[in-house]
């Protein structure tokens, strides 16, 4: 006996409509708005040639210079001036470059970091971000976020990837080893370098509507204002030097990584009080942040003059 | 034509655009900003003088530094400003000659920048050694004020959305590098010729190549923006 | 007959690799012209050029016979109210308009005054002495187009000039820009707002992904667009008898019957309105309402930016 052979399908025809329909999907959840916020500051910063990619073609360059120094001069024995002590050039190569991370990164902070919220503030783009689901929290986490990430391309990135030079030239197992704290060590300051130039120049940007104004009041207090406390804490064996962010850098990245030689400015700073200024520094910024950003949604401002 | 339809001189057009422009900066911020920053080097020179020290040539030196950044801040911002805004179409369908927009700007900030940096070299000088400083160094700041405008200007017209911020950069990490070269090519520098003829830099060039070199370095970028402007597109 | 106040021979304007105009050849008289276009179609592009703000890709524009962008004297003639709202707004609406009077040519003395009508004539005067950054986009509507006006220029480029004002203010405005083209003066003014040119004036440029879709009255170019029959809706008490009478003829495309009329599709609407006279004075049909729905602005707009823009017999 056969099996019954099933009727065949006749003709199906459907209508869409094709009008709008509201979206009845799954929505994320409100807390991870920042993450659009952050992609979309990523996003945008990385399409500017000259804002961002020529800082991060400094940084490669930078990384190229020191690895190649590092890799050809090896063994090279330097000694500073006294005669006293003493460094190979692959020990050296990778502290006095954190000098040149950070100036691509200060550039990377006033092209971008310092009118981020001035140039949101003026533009009106406040007012799309506060239309929809985005907390202040979120736009502050989603800004920081995307200036952390960018931030990191230039001042982790490169100090990472010649402390895996530095531990590739190792000769011996015993050498790999001995070297091995590089890493974290790299990290450490590359991550210190990233919150500075992440979150003092985005308080800038917070404080005054104008990215003009804002970007000038950075580099005045970066350059100059550095500059002079720097000064001024060599002179008076203060503590006042500490508050020159490239210097506690440049002191902190030659002490994390024992550098003896050519200090420079960075040598009259006591390295911990350094590294407290950076913190101080980063922590003062996020509050500037948070309260300026508050106090602008709560006001009501951001709509394009 | 009738006295009510003629077209505005260039020295009118200029004094008219100077008159706005500083009627703007009186109402903005442009103006309490650059005094801050003017401000700075006081407070160090105060600071300096507290703990007992005395400065040296450090002080001159801040204050070249601010003028890397109140020039651009000043000039820089301000033809960035109109060509973002876009109020560069009022200006430019005006039966106006556009160097004349330009020109008006200038002669109200770039003196500006200078009195703002002589005026922070006087009070800084007065209170870090209780004399007032030399008339060399004021002529040299206010020469270096006024030059680095006109770089200001001229970058600014190559790239009008960002000529304050490429302004500054072009000083940080060309002109100030290129002072301090042993070679000829140091001569290009506006920070080195300022110190040239403030009489503080250690490479003596003498005070009147000083003065030549800043002419010169002025007009080119003088005539850089004045050939960009009048090509502009709004 | 006049020499036209702009000629525009071939002309087009790339940036970069977008397209703004292209190939457009026009020459425009006195009176309103209303410059119509979607989004991007090259309408401000077109009025910046004529302003004296951009130099055409190829081709030539002139104004007055002179290049507004090269000849300086040409643009005392211009009055060019951009579309943006962006202006210093530091300055109250008097030294705003003042300056740009200077700036346009009216000597300082007199610029004060010659500010103070033109804010006079857009209905400003109570708030000419505030500062513009306090002021509403009506407002600051109102203050751009004052500054147009000011030095009394021959030929007017209006750029959305309407947007953002009220309904009230905008039956005042219009009127005054209609008050200014009695007066003498060339008006191009540009809008999405259909209606809002329907009220200016029926001369129109129709603008389409850069080129020049049509130029002239608009009803003229209606009668023009075949593929889109007139409709004539007849609202009458036998909607069937005028229906009969109209079926056989050879310029009605459709008839569709209505709740409470009859709706015709003809090719000849001048014959089919005789038609329809003519029934209804031999069959006595009681006609309440008669019109045209797609006789206006925006029908035509819509056939011809509708259909792609492709060529009309």
């Amino acid at each position: 006996m056969s099996a019954p052979v099933a009727p065949p399908e006749g003709p199906v025809g459907t209508i869409h409509d094709l009008g709008y329909k509201r979206y009845a999907g799954s929505r994320l959840a409100a807390s991870t708005r920042w993450r659009v916020v952050m992609r979309n500051q990523i996003t945008t910063s990385w399409k500017t040639w000259w804002r961002f990619k020529s800082s991060l073609a400094l940084a490669v360059i930078t990384t190229f210079i020191a690895g190649g120094v590092m890799f050809i001069l090896n063994d090279k024995v330097v000694r500073d001036f006294a005669g006293a002590a003493a460094s190979t050039m692959a020990d050296a190569a990778l502290p006095k470059s954190i000098e040149w991370y950070t100036r691509a990164g200060f550039l990377v902070s006033l092209t971008i970091g310092a009118r981020i919220v001035s140039g949101d503030l003026r533009s009106g783009a406040f007012t799309f971000y506060f239309a929809r689901s985005v907390r202040p929290r979120d736009y502050v986490l989603g800004k920081l976020g995307g200036m952390v990430v960018l931030m990191a391309l230039i001042s982790l990135a490169g100090p990472l990837v010649l402390a895996f030079a530095r531990l590739g030239l190792s000769q011996d197992t015993g050498q790999l080893l001995a070297t091995l704290h590089l890493v974290p060590k790299a990290i450490a300051i590359g991550l210190l370098g990233t919150l500075v130039f992440s979150t003092v120049p985005l308080a800038f940007s917070s404080l005054i509507a104008n990215a003009r104004y804002s970007m000038a009041l950075w580099a005045a207090y970066y350059l100059v204002f550095g500059w002079m406390v720097s000064l001024l804490g060599r002179v008076s064996k203060s503590w006042i030097g500490v508050l020159d962010l490239a210097t506690s850098l440049d002191a902190i990245a030659l002490d994390l990584f024992d550098l003896r030689l050519f200090r420079g400015r960075a040598g009259h700073l006591d390295p911990t009080l350094a590294l407290i200024s950076v913190l101080v520094h980063v922590g003062v910024a996020l509050a500037i942040v948070s309260f300026q950003v508050r106090r602008a949604h709560g006001s009501g401002v951001g709509g394009a003059s | 034509m009738s006295d009510e339809r003629r077209i505005p001189s260039g020295l009118g057009t200029t004094a008219t655009i100077a008159g706005l422009t500083w009627m703007r900066l009186v109402r903005g911020r442009a103006l309490w900003v650059g005094t801050l920053i003017a401000v700075l080097p006081v407070l160090f020179a105060g600071a300096m003088r507290s703990v007992g020290e005395h400065t040296g040539g450090e002080l001159f030196g801040i204050e070249v530094l601010i003028l890397a950044v109140l020039a651009p801040m000043l000039v820089g911002a301000s033809i960035g400003e109109e060509i973002e805004d876009r109020t560069t179409t009022y200006l430019w369908s005006r039966p106006v000659p556009r160097w004349a927009i330009l020109a008006g700007k200038l002669v109200t900030l770039a003196p500006l920048a200078a009195v703002l940096v002589i005026a922070s070299w006087i009070a800084a000088s007065r209170i870090a050694w209780d004399s007032w400083p030399t008339v060399q160094t004021c002529v040299a700041l206010g020469a270096g004020a006024i030059t680095i405008s006109l770089v200001s200007a001229g970058i600014a017209t190559l790239a009008p959305r960002h000529g304050m911020a490429l302004t500054i950069v072009y000083m940080l990490f060309f002109d100030f590098p290129l002072g301090i070269l042993p070679a000829t090519l140091r001569e290009l520098s506006v920070a080195h010729q300022v110190r040239s003829l403030a009489g503080t830099s250690p490479i003596e060039t003498g005070a009147a190549a000083a003065a030549i070199a800043l002419a010169i370095i002025a007009g080119v970028w003088t005539l850089i923006a004045a050939v960009r402007v009048r090509r502009l597109e709004a | 007959m006049s020499a036209p106040v702009v000629v525009i021979d071939h002309c087009s304007k790339w940036y970069g690799h977008v397209l703004g105009i292209s190939d457009v050849s026009w020459k425009l008289g006195a009176g309103i012209v209303g410059l119509l276009g979607p989004n991007g179609a090259g309408k401000s592009t077109l009025m910046k050029l004529m302003a004296g703000l951009l130099t055409p890709s190829r081709g030539s524009l002139t104004v007055f016979g002179a290049d507004p962008f090269d000849d300086v004297a040409v643009r005392r003639r211009i009055g060019y109210a951009p579309e943006h709202e962006k202006t210093w707004d530091e300055l109250t609406a008097l030294e705003l308009v003042t300056v740009m009077a200077k700036l346009a040519g009216v000597p300082g003395d007199r610029a004060g005054k010659a500010a103070e009508t033109a804010i006079d004539a857009m209905g400003m005067t109570e708030a000419m002495h505030r500062r513009v950054r306090g002021f509403s986009k009506g407002m600051r509507q109102r203050t751009k187009l004052a500054t147009a006006i000011a030095h009394d220029p021959d030929f007017l480029l209006l750029d959305e000039p309407l947007t953002g004002v009220d309904p009230i203010a905008r039956i005042d405005i219009i009127a005054r820009i209609r008050a200014l083209a009695d007066a003498g003066k060339t008006i191009v003014v540009s809008s999405h707002v259909l209606y809002e040119i329907e009220a200016l004036t029926s001369e129109i440029v129709v603008i389409y992904r850069g080129q020049v879709l049509a130029e002239g009255n608009v009803y003229e170019i209606r009668k023009l667009i075949d593929q889109h029959p007139h409709r004539i809706r007849i609202e009458c008490d036998q909607p069937r008898v005028v229906a009969a009478s109209l079926a056989m003829a050879d310029h009605v495309a459709r008839i569709v019957f209505e709740r409470q009329g009859v709706l015709i599709e003809t090719r000849d609407p001048d014959r089919c309105y005789d038609q329809i006279a003519a029934t209804v004075i031999d069959s006595g049909v009681h006609v309440s309402a008669l019109s045209s729905p797609d006789n206006n602005l925006g029908a035509v707009f819509e056939y011809l930016t509708g259909d792609g823009g492709r060529e009309r017999e």
